[in-house]
């Protein structure tokens, strides 16, 4: 237990510099940055009176590590600043689309987890002819940049086909409660999830894949065929169970890859997550919720790798020992 | 000939650090080599004799400096080998060189053999490109790559495993050393091979008797019976016997040399048949955690209290050095 | 020259491309069976490039240049990939945004590689609590979202061709210095450094003219994938309007596309499928290198 204990311990001390590092790159910019910080953290919005009142609010008069820890300490209080333009402090306009991204983010990495390990499994299990395909295939998957990947999508099925909506979480115009609302909120996830989810996809399949063969080539494999079971029951019960763990821990790793990916996707489906946030932000020249997102994002895919790290150290004894 | 030895090896030990310092577990150590001795004069050779991780290579590593030692001293000619800077050290380097265990793996794949010994040239001696090729052509001569021509503009992967032991070889006599390591020469070789490469050291042994020392270590007495006069035998990382080879193959004196000569395939049927058998028995212990007193004791037929207990010195027994209480009062 | 001598040349002439057209084919088709991957990546990268070299040669507008065409024209002859909603021909842009595409994942490479090599080399050589320090150093930017940090270094700094590169370049290391160090790792304890060590050669020396060589075959296939994720990160830069709006530039286009999705299926379809043709090619380039390389190690 001690042992578990101490691992944890050091992994947090591992990563709570990582976001400290963020934090720290994030406001070293925004000062290194040619022109006024001000106008950065303020926007194009007032006159030299007013952006000299701003600029003493703000602090950014005062000495550099007076201000740095001034900052540290509202970032950890969760203030990230205000957003001029919006009239809302960032922070609350970042957190309440954290929720819709989440969903995003964890319905695509589950689907490309469950159908990856489905789809390894079987080609891990049949071998030869499946094998060339699929690795053009995953080659095919990983290249193909996804933001554009999720315009096509979009054209075919929901303009063309319309078969799916065309962007946004609930459909404009009703109040859907209950059962219904979850019905509409899936209706409108399918299209953006699946996207995300093709990307990842061709990972886990191959990892899946890998893991299973490697698996399959075990003696416990030849006992249990030997004992007669049939062939898809030692495929699927034992083998698979081994290949769960890389499958998962990968899954976990990348969660920075997904949430990037998450952002891209949202913008092309109108999803209300943080990405969509981001897309308009750039595009008002909303700088602090920028900064804002890239530090909620920063944090949350070191939140999520920690995570994943210690869980890693449960399942697995053997890391513990790094 | 100085008035020193041409080498001087002087209580050199040399500990790996394996793991951490836990609580109450304290920092463990590989004791690689432990406390070893010995003198080697000009134009002496001598063999190292010892299974795998009996400490040999890492001795000679060493010797060399290729590895910092933990304490101890060694004298090249006089001169403090550990005391060096890395300059003083680098300059040295040419007296002192080191034939490794395999010929594939100690040649830079990606450099043609013209560059791997013309390098020691250019490092070395301020002399023209022109008259280096002219002396690495001499050298590949010297050691049997004829036509030497040939082989400048060959890599390593395009020679054969004999003629890739002998530009290693080439490489290291090419500045005339004063101390001459060869680390198991031949076993990464085709039986077939071996008997050149060892007639090639011996020639370049006999060649420069005057002005060279010479080392070689193996785990195959017999090599070393065709190679030096003298002998030294380590077990765990210490010298439990030393003494001419003739003499310790004739007459192994401590239980270990005893086990290790009984396992050479003798050609006479006769002595075969006739002499002791000692089976080699039980497998090396950890090096972290070698038996106390003396290391070899939890193998020995001969075992005595006393074994157990204490490390026994080495001391002079008729012709030479041993390391056991047998001898011992 | 007369007539007569005019058609004997121009016969001669067709005659040896034909022969140099067969070799090439058959090369090619040998080529191929052995690593397919490598052979495909090779000729999709090669035409791409050239495609894009030769750009002025075969597009009849001007890039950027608005109004050369009726807005929201659906592809046709006079514009193959149609026309977007402020009347810029698609082709042409999707020609020149290859470039920029091109340009900038080669650039910021040189960047990356320059600091990545340098602190993985420094890394693996040397060891001890430096080599500790700068791996707990890479680790974390590895975790860090390279894109988002681009994103707001492109933004803050201002948003040109220039920075791209450089952001580009600046955020990509880790992936290369943990690489690197690697490699310096394995091969520090080949025994020809250990022999190279005996002949007297400096510690600089060995790394420049024994590791380093050794190291080239792990590094280039690494080169590659890394401007593929470069044109990727531009391309979503650029997706996300953060895009120099002097150059052509695929995402950007696919940025303009977006909000006429319904409208101009082809504002969207073109740029980006030719992207994907060009990163599918880096990635075939990519692995087949990798392929290639490895059996040949494992026969030394």
């Amino acid at each position: 237990m001690t042992q578990l204990l101490v691992f944890i311990i050091r992994r947090l001390t591992q990563y709570i510099p990582m976001i400290l590092a963020v934090i720290i790159v994030t406001f070293l910019l925004v000062r290194l940055a040619p022109g006024d910080p001000t106008y950065i953290l303020v926007g194009e919005v007032g006159d030299e009176s007013f952006v000299r009142a701003a600029r003493e609010r703000l602090g950014l008069d005062k000495p550099l590590y007076e201000q740095f820890v001034i900052y540290i300490s509202n970032v950890f209080r969760g203030d990230l600043g205000y957003s001029y333009l919006r009239s809302e402090p960032v922070a609350k306009l970042i957190v309440e689309r954290i929720p819709a991204t989440l969903l995003l983010v964890l319905t695509a990495m589950f689907i490309s987890a469950l159908i990856g390990i489905i789809v390894g499994t079987i080609a891990a299990a049949k071998r030869g002819a499946a094998d060339l395909t699929l690795s053009t295939l995953s080659i095919v998957g990983i290249s193909i940049p996804y933001f554009w990947l999720a315009q096509i999508i979009l054209i075919i099925f929901a303009v063309w086909l319309g078969v799916f909506p065309l962007g946004g979480m609930v459909s404009v115009g009703h109040e859907y409660q209950g059962l219904q609302y979850f019905i509409d909120v899936v209706y409108h996830l399918t299209l953006p999830a699946m996207t995300l989810a093709i990307f990842n996809i061709a990972f886990t399949t191959k990892i899946t894949r890998g893991s299973v063969q490697e698996a399959l080539t075990q003696d416990y494999i030849l006992t249990a065929r030997a004992k007669g079971i049939p062939e898809s029951r030692v495929v699927f019960r034992h083998a698979l169970r081994n290949a769960l763990i890389p499958v998962v821990t990968y899954t976990g790793f990348n969660t920075g890859v997904l949430l990037v990916g998450a952002i891209l996707t949202e913008t092309v489906f109108a999803w209300p997550g943080m990405g969509s946030l981001l897309y308009d932000s750039i595009r008002l020249r909303d700088y602090p919720v920028v900064l804002g997102i890239f530090i909620y994002g920063s944090i949350i895919v070191v939140l999520a790798n920690l995570l994943v790290d210690i869980l890693y150290g449960i399942l697995d004894p053997r890391i513990r020992l790094r | 000939m100085g008035t020193f030895p041409s080498l001087k090896v002087e209580n050199v030990k040399k500990y790996f650090q394996v793991g951490r310092a836990v609580f109450g577990r304290g920092k463990q150590y590989v004791k690689a080599v432990d406390d070893v001795s010995f003198t080697l004069d000009v134009g002496g050779s001598l063999g190292i004799v010892g299974e795998s991780g009996s400490g040999k290579t890492t001795l000679a590593k060493v010797i060399l400096r290729l590895l910092e030692p933990t304490s101890g001293k060694v004298y090249l000619d006089g001169v403090n080998l550990f005391s060096l800077n890395n300059k003083e050290l680098r300059k040295l380097r040419p007296k002192m060189q080191m034939i490794f265990q395999d010929p594939m793996a100690s040649l830079n794949p990606r450099k043609k053999i013209m560059h791997i010994i013309g390098q020691v040239f250019k490092i070395h001696t301020g002399i023209s490109d022109v008259e280096i090729r002219e002396r690495v052509i001499d050298l590949l001569a010297k050691v049997g790559l004829t036509p030497p021509e040939l082989f400048l503009d060959r890599y390593p992967h395009e020679l054969s495993g004999g003629q890739r032991q002998r530009v290693c070889i080439a490489r290291a006599i090419a500045l005339n050393p004063k101390l001459l390591i060869a680390d198991e020469p031949v076993s990464a070789l085709d039986v077939s091979v071996r008997g050149q490469i060892v007639k090639l050291l011996l020639e370049i042994y006999e060649k420069h008797i005057n002005e060279i020392a010479y080392i070689v270590i193996s785990h195959d007495i017999a090599l070393i019976k065709s190679l030096c006069k003298d002998t030294m035998v380590m077990y765990l990382g210490k010298v439990v016997e030393k003494g001419e080879v003739r003499r310790i193959i004739e007459e192994p004196l401590h239980p270990y040399s005893q086990m290790l000569i009984s396992s050479i395939p003798v050609p006479d049927p006769e002595i075969a048949r006739n002499r002791k058998r000692i089976p080699i028995s039980g497998e090396i212990p950890s090096l972290i955690n070698p038996p106390k007193g003396c290391y070899f004791h939890p193998r020995c037929p001969y075992v005595m209290d006393r074994c157990r207990e204490k490390t026994p010195p080495l001391i002079k027994v008729d012709d030479r050095l041993v390391s056991c209480y047998l001898y011992s009062e | 020259m007369t007539n007569m001598n005019r058609q004997k040349a121009a016969y001669a002439g067709i005659g040896s491309l034909k022969i140099v057209g067969l070799q090439l084919l058959y090369k090619t088709s040998k080529s191929f069976k052995v690593n397919p991957r490598f052979t495909a990546g090779l000729i999709i990268l090669l035409v791409v490039v050239i495609l894009a070299m030769v750009a002025p040669l075969i597009t009849w507008y001007p890039p950027l240049k608005t109004l050369v065409g009726k807005p929201f024209t659906p592809p046709v002859a006079l514009h193959p990939f149609g026309v977007d909603d402020l009347g810029r021909d698609i082709y042409t842009n999707v020609l020149y945004g290859i470039r920029t595409s091109l340009t900038v994942g080669a650039s910021s490479v040189i960047i990356s590689l320059a600091i990545g090599i340098l602190i993985g080399v420094v890394a693996g050589y040397y060891g001890g609590i430096l080599e500790d320090a700068l791996m707990r150093i890479t680790d974390m930017a590895l975790i860090i979202p390279q894109f988002l940090l681009a994103l707001v270094i492109v933004a803050i700094f201002g948003q040109n061709l220039q920075n791209i590169i450089i952001a580009i370049g600046i955020v990509s290391w880790p992936g290369i210095a943990r690489m690197m160090r690697a490699e310096f790792l394995s091969i520090k304890e080949r025994p020809f450094i250990e022999a190279a060590r005996a002949v007297g050669l400096t510690d600089v020396r060995i790394i420049f003219e024994e590791i380093l060589p050794n190291a080239i075959p792990a590094i280039i296939p690494y080169a590659v994938l890394q401007i593929n994720t470069a044109i990727l990160v531009e391309a979503g830069l650029g997706f996300l309007g953060i895009a120099d709006p002097n150059v052509p530039s695929l995402g950007l286009m696919l940025n303009t596309a977006q909000q006429y999705l319904v409208r101009a299926w082809w504002m969207a379809f073109f740029p980006g499928l030719v992207l994907s043709i060009v990163v599918i090619g880096l990635n075939l380039l990519g692995d087949g290198l990798i392929e290639y390389l490895n059996p040949r190690l494992r026969k030394r």
